[in-house]
């Protein structure tokens, strides 16, 4: 969860109830978050390597804050009454009386739901509607001990829903401005100089240093809503973060300027560069090409003349003064450092963006970066509006090395594999292990595979260091000697194609990602979010967590078998715990250790064969709510690309469609979603399918801005 | 602004130029920034990692004041009168990497430097006495990146939680924190404001375009805007700063990893000068450092290199000779640039504390006595340099600590560890070896000797020994590697010994060209 998101909101609703309860409320909690903020920003220091302790301590005081506060947020939605959605006579509320209330009622509000007054659907509660609507229809909801609804009422109950959610127009999100995220920040600053502000410092093979100064010096962005860290809609500017911007600018101009090793990079703006030195009229040039850039669209003739008469009749120390300074004010405006200042506007409708917000929103979409000049002219010219030209420039984008941004940006936010390496603590195997999900996803989309091949491939990435794991493929890397003297080294990955692969295959099996979440329950967990798209509430306060008492000698499994007889436990471990036990034969490495495939020699674990388990003993059958069976992790990965796919298609539709807008999605952005789901669901649709249907997608498109209220209250102040 | 002489100082180009510096005797007046009675005193820690190689480091059958430096100090030789080196520094008989770099700065035991529950290296309890005078408290700075897989490798300066201090890499980063942040430079502050102004204007040019939510984070802003020229405002009613840091030369992005180091040095004799700061701990690597030496020719990394006997090879050799005599150009670098700088009646160097050294003695078997370690300045008077140290039993590294903690009155601080003796001239009881004969016989090109088995001081030739004997013109003896290696000759180095061979004789020079038996008087062999 995001502070700012829960500040925001929290702004916002205090401005749409009266009472002063709120206002109080929110000025406490933010002052609160400030602090734990402010900690968390010292914390990050220059160089303030590797101090997990303090940071998780601070990390935990803040999600407890955030406990407190998600509770405010919710007494506030409660409070909210929004403009209300005519409903048809279908008897909901009776229906929620007879099966639901007792639980999410006035008495309890199990998972913060409650459904006792719910007959009237606003668009606030389509949310709880759907969710609700979901848990029937899975019939994970009524609880198994409970009172059941026929078929017929569970039928008439989700055609309802349905209907509700189909009655909600697709539109675009409301336009807002948002800040580069500190990622977007340095790749976007060195595409504007041809350079990177790099940290000065030796990297051997085994150690580990930022060398970004961006990113050493910048504290890094808590993810949004959209649980991307791109998704900074009302982050605002800070001391600390002015200061430092004003210094990345100072820096990277003075090396553009002065330094002779970034004459080229100079020279690319404005033309070649005799002894003399700048001359005017090429400063009048860098300045003008510098600005269009940096801003990312065409500037008005007396918006760039403000940034020029400075500079007139200047030369030699006098005129790099002044340059270095139109520069810095370039860099240290909202127009630079916020996406969206200068978007063509036409409030109260909906309408295509302009062309440079949409090559603006397709770069930071594919690259986290800026567009590069052929972007920038197809927008100038019109052609990237034209269909034809667009799809070309996004294939072309997706072309380029920049593009990796998409597995290690996207991907690693919304699977979380971004800490894999810290699995090892030999920083060689560490990276292979790291490397590996990434080398794949990139495979994934720049070579165009098919969606369900992120969950079962042929084709892998590994090197020596994975040796443990594949042994089989290591015959087909390229011979590796270590070169002498060198006792680590890390090496690239090579892509192998499986051999004979029971246990491997597709993310969910590489040892890296088994290895970072350690346990059934866990694994399960991440597998149920990142790749299902089911959501978990918090588990509940007054329930015991599993223990191992003295003398106890069930299984793990069994314990857990007695931790669902709790129907409060149930609704959620009868998803999670299937999912997780089928990947019992895989050891908290990642090693797969399965005495039945020991004889195939595509494993090889420090156990000895004898006391491998056997299939029988290790038990990974399991039954989806949804009711299909399973015997072992390979059947599992069938029934997901099978009869599970279209859910993990939507989950993964949702998860870029999120990406790519920089928000969490709403409401009406639901038809989108349902029409890519079906679109994208055939066997053979492949990532780069999913990847024009987002970028052609109408939110994506399309600009926003709510109409004007009367009697606004905020002005921009001034001196 | 008090400013007798235009105070201009250079860093070092990128074109590898030293720029002189001016000559500062000229400034003594004005030298210490602050009309201080008695001058500052600083403290400099200096971390060399990975040992040393005993044989071309140690120092054999020297005393107080008749020694001879061994190979390994020639670069910094010329400063022997500025220097004491300590030769005693020990505990237990080994040392891991991870024990090694904590007990650089914090003993055996980190908690041991001060009071129970206080975890801080010495550098930071000075720090904390020194540090409330200067504007930046102190310099925690490093050349290489974090060593993940064990942190403590990393770090030599540690809080009073026993948590590493981050530290710093990048002399550029430094300067400008040092020396161009708007709080020491009014062109800084006055460029700020302008600059404030300008982009205020930019984001109220944006009012009419956006929504109301928008209208609130450019609210904010301008809020940050102003708030920040506030703040600047108010410097102008602080006191001028005493130096010019208009004057000083921005370090230039470094070619290698020499430049980088170079400038970094330069870099803290600038802010020990400018009284900006009094305290610094660098470590030129991590205490397990892999760092390749490219820019020396060397391709192998330094850890690997560091264990000679494990890794031995002639290349392997020299490769290692190279690295640590690099490592001993660059102690010589900084106290050469700060013997150049002036303060108040001698030089910089003067009245510093400068400890160079390791956490571990012998790189290849981690033995934790006779660590390398060397102290130069004097601290205003409170050290008598120029001398050599062997004292009769180990001195434990605390004991130092403690010795460093008292000249800078942190003594309160500073455990209950006895101090050091002789630091400060006094007497102290001084290792004493047993004696023994040394002759040399020659007959037929057949040569029979006893004395002491040295590395020759040229290091260039990894396999030229000599052999002292009393009263005659050192044996010289140079084998091929494989008879070198026969006879373990680099672990006899510095013990007396009797050796028999062939060779030749002309005049008084006697050379030794193959070894047919070494027995050491002592009776130590490798296997040992």
């Amino acid at each position: 969860m995001n502070l700012y998101f829960l500040r925001q909101t929290l702004l916002s609703l205090s401005e749409k109830i009266p009472g002063t309860y709120l206002q109080v409320l929110l000025e406490v909690e933010t002052k609160k978050l400030k602090n734990i903020c402010l900690g968390a920003e010292r914390i990050r220091q220059p160089g303030f390597e590797n101090m997990q302790l303090r940071q998780q301590r601070i990390k935990s005081t803040a999600s407890r804050r955030m406990g407190t506060f998600v509770g405010v947020l919710v007494c506030a939605v409660a409070l909210l009454v929004e403009h209300e959605v005519h409903a048809d006579d279908f008897a909901m509320q009776p229906f929620f009386n007879q099966y639901c209330v007792r639980c999410h009622g006035i008495d309890e509000q199990n998972g913060d739901v409650d459904l006792h007054e719910i007959e009237s659907a606003s668009t606030g509660n389509l949310k709880i509607l759907h969710a609700a609507m979901q848990a029937v229809k899975d019939q994970r909801m009524p609880p198994e001990d409970e009172r059941q609804p026929d078929d017929a009422d569970r039928a008439k109950l989700i055609s309802y829903v349905k209907t509700q959610l189909s009655a909600v127009n697709e539109r675009p999100g409301e336009m807002r401005i948002r800040k580069l995220s500190a990622r977007e920040y340095r790749n976007t600053l060195r595409s504007l100089f041809g350079f990177d502000l790099a940290v000065a410092v030796n990297d051997t093979q085994d150690t580990r240093a930022e060398k970004s100064l961006v990113l050493k010096l910048m504290p890094p962005d808590p993810p949004g809503a959209s649980g991307f860290t791109n998704d900074t809609r009302g982050h605002m500017m800070t001391q600390v973060g002015l200061d430092r911007y004003v210094y990345f600018a100072e820096a990277a101009i003075e090396q553009l300027l002065k330094s002779p090793n970034r004459r080229k990079q100079l020279e690319a703006y404005t033309g070649s560069i005799n002894e003399a030195g700048l001359t005017g009229d090429q400063s009048q040039k860098l300045i003008a090409r510098f600005i269009v850039r940096a801003w990312r669209r065409d500037i008005p003739e007396d918006v760039l003349a403000g940034f020029l008469t400075s500079i007139e009749g200047k030369a030699g120390d006098e005129l790099f003064a002044a340059v270095a300074s139109e520069m810095q004010a370039i860099l240290a405006s909202p127009q630079f450092l916020y996406r969206g200042t200068l978007v063509e506007v036409n409030p109260g409708e909906s309408m295509p963006a302009d062309s440079f917000e949409l090559a603006e929103r397709l770069s930071y979409f594919l690259w986290a970066d800026m567009p590069d000049e052929e972007l920038f002219e197809s927008a100038r010219t019109g052609e990237l509006s034209q269909e034809a030209d667009f799809k070309l420039q996004v294939n072309r984008m997706l072309d380029s090395p920049k593009a990796r941004s998409l597995t290690e940006d996207f991907a690693r936010e919304w699977l979380k594999i971004g800490e894999i390496h810290t699995v090892s603590k030999r920083i060689t195997s560490g990276n292979a292990l790291q490397d590996q999900p990434y080398e794949f996803i990139n495979y994934l989309i720049s070579e165009d595979r098919p969606l369900m091949e992120l969950i079962d491939s042929d084709i892998t990435f590994i090197n020596f260091h994975l040796r443990n794991f594949y042994v089989a493929e290591m015959l087909q890397l390229k011979e590796y000697r270590k070169p002498d003297g060198i006792e680590r080294e890390s090496i690239p990955l090579q892509k192998v194609r499986l051999e004979n692969k029971p246990g491997r295959g597709g993310l969910l099996t590489m040892p890296g990602v088994l290895a970072m979440n350690r346990g059934p329950v866990v694994r399960g967990v991440w597998m149920l979010e990142r790749i299902v798209g089911d959501h978990l509430g918090e588990p509940p306060a007054d329930v015991e967590p599993v223990k191992v008492k003295l003398g106890d000698k069930r299984s793990f499994r069994e314990r857990f078998a007695e931790h669902r007889s709790n129907t409060a436990c149930a609704v959620c471990h009868n998803r999670i715990d299937p999912l997780g036990f089928a990947l019992q034969a895989y050891d908290a490495e990642g090693a797969y250790y399965l005495a039945e495939d020991f004889a195939t020699q595509t494993i090889r674990t420090r156990k000895k064969k004898d006391n491998l388990p056997s299939a029988e003993e290790l038990d990974s059958a399991g039954r989806l709510p949804t009711g299909e069976q399973f015997r072992d992790f390979k059947e599992l990965k069938g029934i997901l690309t099978g009869s599970y796919r279209e859910r993990i298609v939507r989950n993964i539709v949702r998860q870029m469609l999120a990406y790519a807008l920089c928000r969490p999605l709403e409401l009406h952005d639901q038809p989108t979603v349902d029409r890519l789901t079906k679109k994208l669901s055939s066997p053979n649709a492949t990532w780069r399918d999913l990847i024009h249907a987002v970028a052609g997608s109408l939110p994506f498109r399309q600009t926003y801005f709510p109409p004007p209220q009367s009697g606004a209250t905020g002005h921009v102040q001034t001196d | 602004m008090f400013r007798p002489i235009e105070r201009r100082t250079f860093l070092k180009g990128a074109a590898g130029a030293l720029v002189p510096l001016p000559l500062l005797n000229a400034m003594e007046a004005s030298a210490s920034p602050r009309d201080q009675k008695a001058p500052p005193q600083r403290f400099v820690a200096l971390f060399k990692p990975n040992g040393v190689h005993p044989p071309s480091w140690n120092i054999e059958g020297g005393t107080e004041f008749d020694f001879k430096m061994a190979p390994m100090m020639m670069p910094f030789s010329k400063h022997r009168d500025d220097l004491i080196l300590l030769d005693s520094i020990g505990d237990v008989g080994f040392s891991t990497h991870q024990a090694s770099a904590q007990r650089f700065l914090s003993g055996r035991y980190r908690e041991r430097t001060g009071e129970p529950g206080d975890y801080r290296s010495i550098d930071q309890v000075i720090a904390d006495k020194l540090g409330k005078e200067t504007r930046q408290r102190s310099l925690e700075l490093t050349t290489e990146g974090l060593f993940k897989q064990s942190i403590e490798c990393s770090y030599i300066s540690y809080d009073r939680d026993g948590h590493p201090i981050p530290r710093d890499s990048d002399p550029q980063l430094i300067f400008d924190r040092l020396f161009r942040d708007p709080m020491v430079s009014p062109r800084k502050r006055q460029q700020r404001i302008s600059l404030l102004d300008r982009v205020a204007e930019q984001t109220r040019s944006l009012d009419r375009r956006v929504g109301r939510e928008d209208r609130q984070t450019l609210d904010a802003y301008l809020t940050v805007l102003r708030e920040a020229e506030v703040r600047i405002k108010k410097l102008h009613d602080s006191p001028a700063p005493q130096f010019d840091v208009e004057k000083f030369e921005r370090p230039a992005l470094a070619a290698d990893m020499n430049e980088q180091v170079e400038s970094m040095l330069d870099l803290i004799v600038l802010a020990l000068w400018t009284d900006t700061t009094r305290c610094v701990s660098y470590m030129l690597g991590n205490t397990n450092s892999r760092l390749v030496f490219e820019f020396l020719g060397v391709k192998k990394q330094h850890h690997y290199l560091s264990h000679f006997f494990r890794n031995f090879s002639r290349q392997n050799l020299e490769d290692l000779y190279k690295v640590c005599l690099w490592h001993m150009e660059k102690f010589d670098y900084l106290l050469t640039r700060m013997k150049a700088f002036s303060d108040h009646n001698g030089s910089l160097l003067d009245h510093s504390v400068v400890l160079f050294g390791s956490g571990m003695g012998h790189s290849d078997s981690h033995t934790g006595q006779r660590i390398p370690t060397v102290l130069a300045g004097q601290c205003s008077g409170k050290l008598k340099t120029g001398r050599y140290l062997r004292h009769e039993s180990n001195q434990e590294s605390q004991r130092l600590h403690r010795s460093l903690l008292h000249l800078f009155d942190c003594e309160s601080e500073s455990g209950r560890e006895p101090l050091i003796r002789g630091l400060d001239g006094g007497s102290f009881d001084a290792y004493v070896e047993p004696k023994f004969e040394s002759w040399v016989k020659v007959k037929n090109g057949n040569i029979e000797a006893q004395g002491r088995l040295r590395q020759s001081d040229d290091l260039g030739e990894a396999n030229l020994f000599f052999l002292d004997v009393a009263g005659k013109t050192p044996v010289e003896i140079k084998l091929s590697f494989k008879n070198m290696k026969q006879f373990e000759m680099p672990f006899h180095c510095g013990c007396p010994v009797t050796i028999q061979g062939t060779g030749s004789k002309n005049g008084d020079a006697i050379a030794m060209t193959l070894m047919t038996s070494l027995q050491p008087i002592n009776g130590l062999q490798p296997s040992n």
